[in-house]
């Protein structure tokens, strides 16, 4: 007999994890419908405002490079500034990994400190300091490849630590057993397990590296940013518009490269089958005769064919011998050019700390309210941001899910759609809708949106595309319509990483909204750059602690909350 | 297809749904745009603004560009109703479609004419650099694109000694520092070999403010505090017209009228001070530098601006 009683078993507990995500969907509802409110953007504006839009558009076309000399230059200067960045934060990451991975440094001091010091270069955003390295290595490539450097040890510290933290201890024990030392242990145990993440991860930096080497310009540190800026203080919109082309196509290149290349070394192309990098690129030891000399010195015998043992010129092995190859080339060159110079570099580093020295206020005088109205803008530019990229992004994202896109076109036709929109820089957005349609934070809010529009619609695709099958088969064999069907068998499946991704999206928009001040499009940005301009350096200093604390707690409060919603 | 019709209407609920959460305004709003020529932390605190608003009887948000361009592009979008800019700027916006007429132009010391000013190039003490010539292959602050003595005038002065001023040029390294203040200061902290900036903000604002101990003038007798200068005076500009406050024509006619008239009868440091905006004639922050207040100017006094602007060959000053 069904009874109310029986009924009420069917429905899921008010358990903490449910009311939680309740809280969180509200709070994160209310904050950005209130943000887009306030700030005066609504998903209507882009219609609202078309006839602005377009009159820009119209100025802008048609697009044209005068200089096509200068503009390859630039891209070039741009990729190798993005490489030598990655390379030094690479270098820098390695050794600061080590010391936070909780399964090598037991000392809780150390491990804190080196933790610490990825949070803190995580939360600078490298336009930010690029502002401060232009100070000291004046405009060029030089500061650029400091600000991507530190700023990458923030995201590559942390996952190199988490991979070493998740080595498999055997090779490590017997490593050890052997009566290895401490570095032994680390290089022969450690290291080569991690080595093909560590490459991976470095890979994926470097594409977010170029994506951001691509704006560095705009403060002056170098590349092809410096163009965007001339075009765009002298209203060349033509201009403008050919190198953003440039740029978007540049972008999307190397986003494709990288995920190949990351894909051959995760080894994603064979199956679960790990390989390890060392191996594919036949740097590994190579098993001699000698290994096998008996003890008592007969002659050394290889017991099998030795090329056996190498590993086949497969088309993975050729692929990475030519990545491998261009590395080190790209990294010779990225040196080399006559615009980095690592005297110039070395020259410069006793600058730094003083530098630093003088960012740090010495008391209170810097503070304005205006700072606190503009921090308070700039939370709401990255409410309102997310807010209206979500308005697009959740509709969208069904459109590029695999398993609940209406046909396989539609599927292609979403996904390359968000490729190109994930490789318009949102701060080049800013300048066009600066010039388009006025300055404040409505244009930085809407730039800000298309960015991640793109970057939201491929995590919540992707999400999307991970829900089991099972309780939609189940809806379906009741009757329910193709509407019913989603609305109560993949929405609800897809809720908790949505939520999830979705204050992810939030942390990033809040990072990317405190430096879209710098093209004058609202927030604490403005006066970050006017203090640099102007040698505030306190007032900068005071500034980059706000966002710090914002950031940082943004960043706490989301992980704090996906770790209880997924 | 019961899939795309689903989503197409979810798309369009969402859409109208959050529509539904637009502001509308019911006062009147005007916006006043200042590009960054100047201190940052003292630009908004400026009164003109303020005593418009009260006039006029509306709302005035104040915005601060980030660059020349912005304020430009704001005029020339009809977001700012009224721009406080240079001479230059006020040129390439009209002549890239900007539909703006003169509300006031800038009188210095006394109501008795139009101000001007000058640019002065600097660099600093002890620099090899000392003639306009000797900036080849040296790096060259300028303000921004669109300045009038932070980037036109230095423009035609280079041009003149056969260099090219451009952001392209090989002939020097050009730099926008992005504000007069800023390129002095770079000047001053080596940033930079050499620069411009207009001239009292060399020789009264950075001293005034602290930012710099001391200026020497070789071309003329300007030198303030020259035992401790960082930086010196090597050439000046010819006279520079005076700077605009621009009023959009796609303001109602009789509001447009009245902001000229209040603009040219109040913005003034003796109407200022009466009316209790400012304690004293001397302390009365209406704009920067030494400052009086509007006189009634027009459009064809900014001419001799377009002719310099078309001689340095700029594509900007180029009708389209």
């Amino acid at each position: 007999m069904v009874t109310s009683d029986s009924k009420q078993q069917v429905r899921p507990p008010v358990s903490r994890r449910r009311s939680l995500l309740t809280a969180t969907f509200v709070a994160f509802f209310v904050g950005c419908l209130y943000s887009m409110w306030d700030i005066g953007v609504n998903p209507l504006t882009f219609w609202t405002e078309r006839q602005d839009l377009f009159n820009l558009l119209d100025r802008m076309w048609a697009p044209r490079i005068d200089e096509p000399r200068l503009v390859w230059e630039a891209a070039l200067d741009t990729f190798l500034m993005a490489f030598a960045g990655t390379a030094l934060g690479v270098f820098l990451a390695v050794p600061i990994a080590f010391l936070s991975a909780n399964n090598v440094v037991k000392n809780r001091f150390v491990r804190g400190a080196a933790r610490a010091f990825i949070v803190v270069t995580r939360a600078l955003p490298e336009l930010i300091l690029a502002l401060i390295f232009v100070r000291v290595y004046s405009i060029g490539v030089l500061p650029g490849v400091l600000a991507l450097g530190l700023h990458s040890i923030g995201m590559l510290g942390k996952l190199f630590s988490d991979s070493i933290e998740q080595i498999d201890t055997g090779p490590r024990e017997g490593v050890v057993a052997s009566g290895a030392g401490r570095l032994q242990e680390i290089t022969t145990g450690i290291l080569p397990q991690v080595i093909p993440s560590f490459i991976a991860i470095s890979l994926y930096r470097l594409d977010i590296n170029f994506r951001a080497s691509t704006l560095l310009g705009l403060v002056g540190a170098g590349g092809i940013g410096l163009q965007i800026r001339a075009h765009q203080g002298s209203l060349d919109y033509q201009q403008l518009l050919g190198v953003t082309l440039v740029i978007i196509v540049l972008i999307a290149i190397v986003e494709i490269i990288s995920s190949r290349v990351r894909a051959v070394i995760l080894g994603h192309d064979d199956g679960p089958k790990k390989k390890s990098v060392l191996a594919t690129l036949g740097l590994g030891h190579t098993v001699e005769a000698e290994d096998f000399r008996p003890a008592d010195g007969a002659s050394a015998e290889l017991p099998f064919d030795r090329e056996a043992l190498r590993p086949p010129w497969n088309r993975d092995r050729i692929v990475m011998w030519i990545f491998g190859s261009s590395c080190l080339a790209m990294l010779i060159l990225a040196f080399t050019v006559p615009d980095l110079s690592f005297i110039e570099m070395i020259q410069g580093f006793p600058q730094i700390p003083e530098i630093f020295n003088n960012l740090i206020p010495r008391n209170m005088d810097w503070w304005e309210d205006r700072w606190g109205e503009l921090l308070v803008e700039t939370i709401q530019m990255g409410f309102a941001a997310t807010g209206l990229s979500l308005v697009f992004a959740i509709p969208t994202a069904m459109l590029a899910a695999r398993n609940v896109a209406p046909a396989r076109w539609v599927y292609n036709a979403a996904r390359s759609f968000i490729l190109g929109v994930r490789a318009l820089p949102d701060l080049i957005v800013a300048v066009i809708f600066v010039a388009a349609l006025g300055l404040g934070p409505q244009p930085g809010v809407l730039a800000l949106a298309i960015g991640l529009y793109g970057f939201s619609t491929k995590l919540f695709a992707d999400s999307i595309e991970e829900i089991k099958e099972g309780p939609r088969d189940g809806v379906r064999a009741t009757g329910a319509s193709g509407l019913q069907e989603t609305f109560t068998s993949v929405l609800p499946q897809a809720m908790p990483a949505i939520i999830g991704h979705s204050l992810y999206v939030l942390d990033v928009s809040l990072r990317a909204s405190t430096v879209l001040g710098i093209v004058g499009a609202g927030g604490i940005g403005f006066p970050l750059v006017q203090g640099t301009r102007l040698f505030q350096f306190e007032l900068v200093g005071g500034l980059l602690i706000c966002i710090f604390v914002l950031v940082y707690a943004i960043e706490i409060l989301s992980a704090w909350v996906r770790k209880q919603v997924i | 297809m019961k899939k795309l019709r689903w989503l197409l209407a979810t798309l369009t609920a969402l859409t109208m749904f959050a529509a539904g959460c637009g502001d509308d305004d019911e006062t009147v709003t005007l916006t006043f745009g200042a590009v960054p020529a100047e201190n940052a932390q003292e630009i908004s605190d400026y009164v003109t603004p303020q005593i418009i608003a009260d006039e006029l009887g509306v709302e005035i948000e104040f915005i601060q560009a980030a660059d020349y361009a912005g304020v430009i592009e704001g005029t020339i979008a009809e977001e700012v109703d009224i721009a406080s800019f240079g001479g230059f700027s006020y040129v390439i916006a009209t002549g890239a479609g900007a539909d703006l007429d003169v509300a006031g132009l800038w009188a210095s010391d006394t109501p008795d004419g139009y101000g001007d000013y000058r640019s002065y190039l600097i660099t600093q003490v002890g620099s090899d650099v000392n003639t306009v010539d000797d900036l080849r292959g040296k790096k060259v602050c300028f303000v921004d694109p669109g300045s009038t003595s932070g980037f036109l005038f230095p423009s035609a002065l280079l041009l003149a000694a056969g260099i090219d001023p451009s952001e392209t040029s090989t002939d020097i390294e050009a730099t926008f520092a992005g504000g007069h203040d800023a390129s002095a200061l770079a000047v001053a902290n080596g940033d930079c070999d050499a620069g411009f900036a207009y001239d009292t903000m060399v020789t009264e604002q950075l001293i005034e403010s602290g930012d710099i101990a001391g200026v020497i003038d070789e071309v003329e007798d300007e030198t303030v505090n020259g035992d401790v200068a960082e930086i010196r005076i090597i050439d000046k500009s010819a006279p520079i017209a005076a700077p605009p406050l621009a009023v959009g024509n796609w303001l109602p006619e009789d509001m447009k009228e009245e902001i000229i008239e209040i603009v040219t009868t109040k913005v003034n440091v003796d109407w200022a001070v009466e009316n209790g905006y400012c304690d004293s004639v001397d302390d009365c922050p209406l704009s920067d530098g030494p400052f009086w207040g509007y006189l009634a100017g027009d459009d064809a006094y900014f001419d001799p601006i377009r002719e310099l602007c078309e001689l340095t060959g700029s594509a900007k000053c180029q009708a389209d």
